[in-house]
């Protein structure tokens, strides 16, 4: 097996190490840097709860091989909460009761803080549009 | 899960070439991937071994893009969300945006690439029916040189194409056509990662007052193994005045399109309604008269 060897900046951290070539960027994430926040939902790109920053655009980590990742700045759930206090829009989830399980709410936090980082007066339907790829 | 053993990112088609001649019978060209990873697992194609993976999303030729008045040319590696956010883009290709603001999601959209959707030749694939009501060509780039056909011609049937060892699609060239009102029809069961029971792209150019149609192009796919131009319906529509019951007469031509192997009859309902419905919403952004085109129409058929 030829790895590769991956150079990313994973949540502001410079990343060097070598990958497994079949990996996505989730194993990676979850398995080999122990970043666990994001998750495996279906496996399929369907469920979104593996979604993460790359290079600022939210992509799903099950549908990324590793390679594709080179060189990128990747943003997991876990930078929101860099400092140890939970970003304003985590906050409103919580306070909202809006986890369950919490299996899929990774996904939405990421979707709802791209959503807004892309339109902050971004409206209802805009909203929806924007969590289409959660389930 | 789809396992590999070399996972290769040619910076040139040079490269990609070698890299394919070198593994010959033991490679998978990829690009956006988003198609290929979700095919390698459980209830699907299962656990798929591919010894090389040759990733050509980031070489310089697939990611060109180049409009002028005429013509666009597009690379293979474009990503889909390219045609929601790039404006000239989504101004000389009417059809794409409105084919993009239904394909997958957003997340997939910004890893999913045009030649990607084309080159795996599914029947419910969205990009192909959209791009051939641009007249679009394919471009194909081999050790051996260059060459180009019609983009209806390059798909064969369900997941074929006229592709051959050794080839890869560089890219796209199609029509440029600002002032034209392009729409997307599509059915499925939720609004985002829907797959295609039906899918209907149409391009409307009209008169100057708004009231007639100067150019219809009509491109239908989902129902059968690959996309059809709905000629008979464009050369039937061309030239005559907007109207309720013109848009009727013509989706009422008896033309025999469903070729699905499931819920014919079905198909056959919603591709009645798509021919207007996309007729009306492609008539609207080409700037109808709200003569032929009234609010009633929009009511009835929105």
């Amino acid at each position: 097996m030829a790895d590769i060897q991956l150079n990313v900046t994973v949540n502001g951290r410079t990343v060097s190490r070598a990958a497994k070539p079949h990996l996505r960027l989730l194993d990676f994430i979850r398995d080999d840097l122990g970043l666990t926040g994001n998750k495996e939902g279906c496996g399929a790109g369907e469920c979104g709860t593996c979604s993460v920053f790359v290079d600022g655009v939210l992509m799903k980590s099950c549908l990324m091989p590793v390679a594709k990742a080179q060189g990128a700045k990747i943003d997991t759930i876990e930078s929101l909460a860099k400092t140890g206090e939970l970003s304003v829009l985590q906050k409103a989830f919580h306070k909202a009761g809006a986890s369950q399980c919490g299996y899929c709410i990774p996904g939405m936090v990421m979707a709802a803080t791209a959503a807004l980082r892309i339109n902050p007066f971004a409206d209802r339907e805009e909203i929806k549009e924007r969590l289409g790829g959660n389930i | 899960m789809l396992i590999c053993d070399e996972y290769l990112t040619p910076a040139s088609l040079d490269e990609a070439f070698a890299a394919m001649a070198k593994n010959r019978g033991r490679y998978r060209v990829i690009a956006g991937a988003t198609d290929t990873l979700p095919w390698a697992r459980e209830g699907r194609a299962g656990d798929v071994t591919i010894p090389v993976l040759i990733d050509i999303a980031k070489i310089p030729e697939l990611n060109e893009l180049r409009i002028d008045d005429n013509r666009v040319r597009l690379g293979a590696a474009t990503p889909i969300q390219r045609f929601l956010e790039d404006a000239a883009l989504a101004r000389a290709l009417p059809a794409m945006p409105r084919c993009a603001v239904w394909f997958a999601d957003d997340q997939i959209r910004a890893q999913a690439t045009i030649g990607g959707n084309i080159v795996n030749a599914s029947p419910a694939a969205d990009a192909t029916p959209c791009l051939i009501a641009h007249e679009a060509t394919v471009e194909m780039a081999s050790r051996a040189g260059k060459r180009s056909m019609a983009l209806r011609e390059f798909i064969l049937g369900p997941g074929k194409t006229a592709l051959k060892e050794g080839e890869i699609v560089t890219g796209f060239e199609c029509d440029a056509l600002p002032g034209y009102g392009g729409s997307f029809e599509k059915v499925g069961h939720r609004r985002s990662l829907v797959i295609s029971l039906v899918c209907l792209a149409v391009l409307v150019k009209l008169d100057r007052d708004g009231r007639k149609f100067e150019d219809v192009r009509l491109s239908i796919a989902g129902i059968r193994p690959i996309p059809r131009r709905l000629r008979e319906i464009e050369d039937f529509l061309r030239g005559k005045a907007l109207s309720a019951a013109l848009l009727e007469e013509a989706a009422d031509m008896p033309l025999d399109l469903v070729q699905s192997r499931t819920r014919q009859e079905y198909r056959r309902d919603v591709v009645r309604g798509f021919l207007v419905r996309g007729l009306i919403a492609a008539a609207k952004r080409a700037g109808a008269h709200p003569d032929g085109l009234t609010l009633a129409m929009e009511a009835a058929y929105g």
